[in-house]
């Protein structure tokens, strides 16, 4: 019940907070925060819970933005553009991501980083420009109507992780993480929960991309497409604790506080601090920064039983 | 119930069972005895349906098992407790029990196998919000057997049920599977090597060696044979 009432404080916090905070720097810090959690959990349901490594989530985090942004620049509204995007993340997902369960372990995120390579090379070269927001599109741009997606999307995506980590697909999906093969033996159609997994992945993910679509005025069109987004959501689940609701937001605070840190004083060098940082919570926090706090499976646990 | 005809199981280049045909009948308990290597625990990775065979055939009461998947092997009545039990280790017991009985037809009767399983194994119940990895050895496996209960199978596959544990409590194991197999008429077939326990225990036995089935016969007789006695009970 206490934890009840912080969750609702934090979130009308979080909802009254552009009126308290007049700073748009720290609106954007915010925004980031969202996107990046929001991700970071998209990964984390395949990852984190399923056992499925993805080293490809830039692909669809991409498709989503591509969507995005060519239909909002089309004349689309965004709050359409916005599930469209995820819907075009979602067949993607089907057409080239299910395929690549055919490989397991290691060679599944060898293999999706194969994709994400191919996706990022196929729109270099077929989009080479850059993406312009047109005049019409500016009139519609606002910092607090991002600010409200990116955290409205942020909140559904946390709220579903929840659920899901408290239902039977959730144990049907730690199963399959835990011993693929000893899942099988007892009945569990792990490839069906896979695909479960990669699907409510791939759609979160798409989400995302939307939103950095809305987000960023101008970029090259394979921006959304850079590694970049295949590893930081990996390395946020991992450092806040993957397979966790919590470890991916406070991943994502830390990352984006930290980036902010060192990428103005360091510049490209602060990917050698997120290299050591990423070690390190591998090393001894292999539960992530909620692993410290030691609570949170047992309180899972205590209220499932 | 159970018809394996002329199976042939490789595993790359090598192969590991050759020409194994052997069947087990409604309500029997039969071993699948043999030394280190004979292709015992293939003999059980096949019948589940984790391996598929080269060549031959499976029937569980009459339908093809060799040709589905391990998930769907599961649906037709068949369940195993793995070798070295295979635990979801950071899971609670109550979880692994719930995973066990994931399958449609089970979700039906969850509550009463959960109070059936309780019943053989009592101190599953005491511990039912412990991990399972902080389990004894012995209360581990009564785990894997009750995981593999929760799914209301009609044959039960055991494999080397007494690795690791102290005789005492192999014994014990074995006779409450003898229980269950006789209780609620559930068909079981163990491999072990602990030649001796499964003869005493088994209605019959088959020997496999060299991935070969080499003898067959009602378990005491068995146990009487010289051939038994030299080759792995080390008397005569």
């Amino acid at each position: 019940m206490k934890s009840k009432l912080g969750i609702a404080s934090f979130v009308l916090l979080m909802i009254f907070a552009p009126l308290l905070i007049k700073s748009e720097y720290l609106l954007n810090l915010l925004i980031l925060i969202c996107l990046y959690a929001t991700l970071s959990h998209s990964w984390n349901i395949l990852g984190g819970y399923c056992g499925q490594i993805s080293l490809g989530h830039a692909t669809f985090f991409g498709a989503g933005a591509l969507t995005f942004r060519y239909l909002w620049l089309g004349g689309v509204s965004y709050y359409l553009a916005l599930p469209a995007g995820a819907l075009a993340s979602l067949i993607l997902a089907f057409a080239i991501g299910f395929p690549s369960f055919k490989m397991k372990g290691h060679y599944f995120s060898i293999g999706t980083l194969a994709l994400a390579m191919i996706a990022l090379i196929t729109v270099q070269n077929l989009l080479p420009g850059v993406s312009f927001i047109t005049e019409a599109c500016l009139k519609e741009y606002s910092l607090l109507t991002i600010y409200y997606l990116a955290f409205g999307v942020g909140v559904a995506t946390v709220a579903a992780v929840y659920a899901l980590s408290r239902s039977k697909l959730g144990l049907a999906l730690v199963s399959v993480r835990e011993d693929e093969e000893a899942a099988e033996a007892i009945g569990i159609n792990t490839f069906k929960y896979k695909v479960v997994a990669m699907s409510i992945s791939t759609v979160i993910a798409g989400f995302a991309g939307g939103i950095f679509a809305f987000y960023c005025g101008t970029y090259y069109h394979y921006a959304p497409f850079e590694l970049g987004w295949s590893f930081d959501p990996l390395l946020i689940a991992f450092i806040g604790g993957a397979g966790t609701v919590v470890g991916p937001v406070v991943g994502a605070v830390v990352f984006v506080l930290l980036k902010e840190l060192f990428a103005a004083s360091l510049g490209q060098v602060n990917v050698l601090i997120f290299g050591i940082v990423f070690i390190v919570t591998v090393l001894f926090l292999p539960k992530g920064l909620v692993g410290i706090a030691g609570i949170v499976r047992k309180k899972d646990r205590s209220a499932r039983t | 119930m159970l018809e394996v005809r002329d199976v042939d199981v490789t595993y790359g280049d090598i192969q590991a069972l050759w020409g194994v045909s052997f069947s087990v009948r409604k309500g029997e308990m039969v071993a699948l005895v043999g030394s280190n290597g004979a292709g015992k625990s293939t003999v059980l990775r096949t019948l589940s349906g984790v391996q598929k065979p080269r060549k031959g055939t499976i029937t569980v009461e009459g339908t093809r098992s060799d040709t589905v998947d391990a998930h769907k092997v599961v649906e037709l009545g068949v369940s195993l407790v793995p070798e070295g039990r295979r635990l979801f280790r950071d899971m609670t017991i109550l979880e692994n029990l719930e995973l066990g009985g994931y399958i449609g037809r089970a979700r039906k009767v969850k509550e009463e196998h959960l109070e059936w399983v309780f019943q053989m194994f009592p101190v599953l119940k005491q511990r039912i919000s412990q991990l399972a990895g902080t389990l004894s050895g012995g209360e581990q496996q009564m785990l894997a057997i009750a995981r593999a209960l929760m799914s209301d199978p009609k044959l039960l596959l055991v494999d080397e049920l007494s690795l690791g544990l102290a005789p005492i409590i192999v014994k014990n194991i074995y006779k409450t599977l003898r229980e269950i197999n006789k209780s609620r008429n559930v068909t079981i077939l163990v491999v072990e090597q602990n030649v001796r326990l499964a003869l005493e225990v088994a209605d019959r036995a088959y020997v496999i060696e060299n991935g070969r089935i080499t003898m067959e016969g009602a378990g005491k007789e068995l146990l009487a044979s010289e051939a038994i006695k030299s080759a792995y009970l080390a008397i005569g």
